[in-house]
């Protein structure tokens, strides 16, 4: 970037030749960290983050899908035919100016254009190469296609959420987000050993597996116990109450967990029950867990005639834990998040003021000021092939009339 | 020989249950040498949560503290003590990382806060692992991990699709197990991977502070960024797909996602291209999806009448994404997984082998490897208090006895 402020990843340019959201989103949290992250695209092998259902593919409507600004912000874009020789020679020459390459073609497609590992590596001795795919690049089921939707059911997280007794549960972006987190961590940790050894690998990375690496303790209790952990919905094995509360507006909803005695003790009086302290049902955390049904529609009485923030407020001043389930306005207006400054707001050339998640950490000596918006289709061809490359003007251009530069 | 990613990195981990604990354990499994600091009898409360071998209680047969601590030390120190405040910053002195969740203020309250540790080691990376973060009105709220997936965005629109349908008046739920706190805890240790990348550039470490909220908030950024620029709010009601979804079928659940044109003509074809298929209303993307209650109804009854991994391979055979819904049993043993090699023996000398999850990545020259199990309770009081920082024997007992380690 040209700011001149220092961020962990200053200095490391990453090639991202990836699509959707999993793999695109990996590379933003790097940018998020100072990586200077190249998005390659082009009209030929087209994004379909971009793409939204009514809009066609028409430059202009390239630039206005508002999820493709969320998960791709703050890189430089540049359009590259990647099927055409010329263009692969371009691609060969960023090649030779970057640390990391991501992509998330199927396994060996990229191989076949002559952008697999080894090739990559002919250009760029010590890069690193990341390939995500839904399954991984060896086993029988390499090939097939997924989504969030596909890797959560395969890992078992689709099976183990629901209402007991109730069916499984559909898995969707933030799977996605699951998986492009995982990216991230790959990345900065074969850029650290990278750092300290000189030396570059591939990374083969497994949504699927990156999502059941997050079941880990369930995936345990299979191996010790033979078992299969159900559907638990918001159920603890211990503790009770552990649930979300039906409170007084439409849909509107709180959780509440009590561990510790004090906090059960308090939890009574805040609700104006002290004698639940006593009652043999509730006594103690055992009967307490064997009664939950019979507690749960007793403290949902009590929160259906109040709202989740003042149960919250209330709860929390007397040091038991509860929180609104927060929806995407509760978080945007909470004094909280708003005093984290999560949220930030920018000017997007197509989109207009747009309000996106900025990055996720805080970093005392370097703070992350790095949220800016996603490049327009092809807005950075200018400074990535004329001042990085040193090509020149007519050449783009012909490149340009010549659909390799598309 | 290519060395471990982290093998030049010492790392202090205080942490318990699922957050913390996997931030360095994603540290460790990738060579870093991490101690972990337990307080003395109890240790880690993953110690006293299942899933337990045999359903046993047993606070070193817990699968949670098994599968969270791989390939550390362990030792177990009152940091509450002044003698054990010393031990800490002893072992805080020559530490490149410090990853920790006590509450906002604890530390500093004990006289062990970054200030403090940055006197005595300007190139600690120091990340804070809490619900809220370091700042702000909530950051001493209490949250246990329900409350925190709660308010991280997610939950409030969990279950969309069939959940939603059959139950529209129920309580919103959250991801099974620990997920928002390992999301925590893989969140953290980008930061950390980072922060070391570039600590000499930067010419310090420094304090990163870590939301298990914001982390949650980050995964569903783009429908929680809907609010405010589209005044739209996201609820269970809407949570679905376009067309196809989670479905039930002959011996379980499977998803079926099908909405893009080349997708849906290969669910048509491994259907054997019924007639209603070739129906205008049908064949045209956008009056399916005006239709999706009757299309989805078609497909159920076809779905009805075979398996999920029937379908499964026959649908990716015909280039659409359908997926089965997998016990985490019927995911541990598919021959995909098996493979990959996502599973690997660990030996523990208390619970003896079983089969961990490994790690999603798959590095060519650095690979994950299981070197130790997870310590027992202050399994490495010796080699880390008289090896390393030279407590000698008699002292070692004192400490005991004092209740110290």
């Amino acid at each position: 970037m040209t700011s001149m402020s220092i961020y962990p990843l200053s200095g490391v340019r990453i090639l991202d030749f990836s699509t959707q959201m999993a793999c695109p989103y990996g590379a933003t949290l790097l940018a998020f960290m100072g990586a200077e992250v190249i998005k390659v695209e082009s009209r030929r092998h087209l994004d379909s983050g971009r793409r939204s259902p009514g809009l066609s593919d028409d430059p202009n409507f390239l630039n206005m899908v508002p999820r493709f600004n969320d998960n791709n912000q703050c890189k430089l874009g540049v359009t590259v035919d990647l099927t055409n020789p010329d263009g692969r020679d371009i691609v060969r020459g960023l090649l030779r100016i970057s640390d990391v390459a991501v992509a998330n073609m199927r396994p060996g497609k990229m191989d076949k254009i002559g952008l697999g590992y080894a090739d990559m590596r002919r250009e760029r001795p010590d890069i690193i190469v990341l390939s995500l795919s839904s399954m991984g690049s060896r086993g029988p089921e390499r090939q097939y296609a997924g989504y969030a939707g596909i890797f959560a059911a395969l890992s078992g997280l689709s099976d183990a959420t629901g209402y007991v007794g109730g069916q499984p549960t559909e898995g969707r972006a933030t799977i996605d987000a699951t998986a492009a987190t995982t990216v991230a961590f790959a990345t900065a940790a074969a850029l650290f050993h990278r750092k300290q050894t000189g030396e570059g690998q591939h990374i083969d990375l497994s949504a699927r597996e990156a999502v059941g690496a997050l079941l880990g303790d369930m995936y345990l209790d299979y191996t010790m116990n033979g078992r299969n952990p159900t559907r638990k919905g918001n159920e603890d094995h211990v503790m009770a109450p552990h649930n979300v509360y039906p409170c007084a507006d439409k849909d509107s909803w709180v959780s509440i967990a009590v561990g510790a005695e004090r906090e059960w003790q308090a939890f009574c009086r805040v609700l104006g029950r002290p004698e639940w302290i006593t009652d043999v049902k509730f006594a103690d955390p055992h009967v307490r867990w064997k009664n939950r049904a019979a507690l749960d529609s007793a403290v949902a009485e009590w929160t259906r005639t109040r709202k989740p923030y003042d149960v919250m407020h209330a709860l929390q001043n007397a040091g038991v834990a509860a929180m609104p389930s927060m929806s995407s306005k509760d978080l945007f207006t909470d004094p909280h998040t708003q005093s984290r400054g999560i949220y930030k707001e920018f000017q997007h050339k197509a989109l207009g003021k747009r309000t996106v998640i900025g990055p996720q950490w805080k970093f005392s000596a370097t703070p992350l000021d790095t949220a800016k918006p996603a490049p327009l289709f092809g807005e950075h061809n200018g400074l990535v092939f004329n001042e990085l490359l040193g090509m020149s003007r007519e050449t783009v251009q012909e490149k340009e009339k010549s659909k390799v530069i598309y | 020989m290519s060395k471990n990613v982290f093998e030049s990195v010492n790392v202090v981990e205080i942490g318990e249950l699922a957050a913390a604990p996997y931030c360095g354990k994603l540290l460790a499994d990738l060579g870093a040498d991490v101690v972990k600091v337990e307080p003395p009898l109890v240790g880690d409360r993953a110690r006293s949560r299942g899933p337990f071998l045999g359903d046993i209680p047993n606070s070193e047969q817990s699968g949670l503290f098994l599968y969270a601590n791989t390939n550390k030390r362990g030792v177990t120190l009152n940091c509450n003590t002044v003698s054990g405040k010393d031990i800490l910053l002893q072992l805080l002195k020559n530490a490149d990382v410090l990853i920790e969740d006590r509450e906002p203020g604890e530390l500093d309250k004990a006289g062990l806060g970054y200030e403090t540790l940055r006197a005595i080691n300007p190139r600690l990376i120091m990340v804070s692992i809490t619900p809220f973060g370091q700042s702000g009105p909530y950051k001493n709220y209490k949250a246990y991990p329900l409350n925190t997936f709660h308010a991280g965005g997610e939950g409030y629109t969990l279950p969309g699709g069939l959940g939603y349908a059959t139950y529209p008046d129920r309580e919103p739920i959250k991801i099974a197990g620990y997920f928002g706190e390992y999301v925590a805890g893989l969140t953290a240790a980008i930061a950390a991977a980072c922060a070391l990348y570039g600590r000499d550039a930067i010419g310090s470490g420094q304090h990163i502070d870590i939301s298990k909220q914001e982390a949650l908030m980050a995964l569903s950024r783009v429908v929680l960024a809907r609010y405010p620029n589209e005044d739209f709010v996201e609820t269970r009601s809407v949570r679905e797909l376009p067309i196809g979804g989670l479905m039930p079928c002959k011996d379980g659940f499977a998803v079926v996602m099908a909405f893009e044109a080349r997708m849906w003509e290969g669910l048509v074809e491994i259907m054997g291209r019924p007639a209603w298929t070739q129906e205008e209303r049908y064949k045209n993307a956008e009056s399916r999806v005006a239709l999706k209650k009757e299309v989805n109804g078609l497909v159920i009854e076809w779905l009805k009448t075979h398996t999920k991994d029937e379908v499964y391979h026959q649908a990716q055979a015909h280039d659409c994404a359908v997926g089965p819904v997998y016990t985490i049993g019927e995911a541990i043993n598919s021959a995909q997984t098996r493979v990959q090699g996502f599973m690997a023996d660990v030996q523990h000398p208390v619970a003896g082998k079983f089969a961990y999850p490994t790690a999603g990545y798959h590095f060519s020259q650095t690979p994950v490897s299981f070197k130790r199990p997870a310590p027992l309770l202050g399994q490495h009081n010796e080699e880390v208090y008289s090896g390393r920082l030279g407590i000698s024997k008699t002292e070692m007992v004192e400490l005991r006895l004092a209740g110290v380690i």
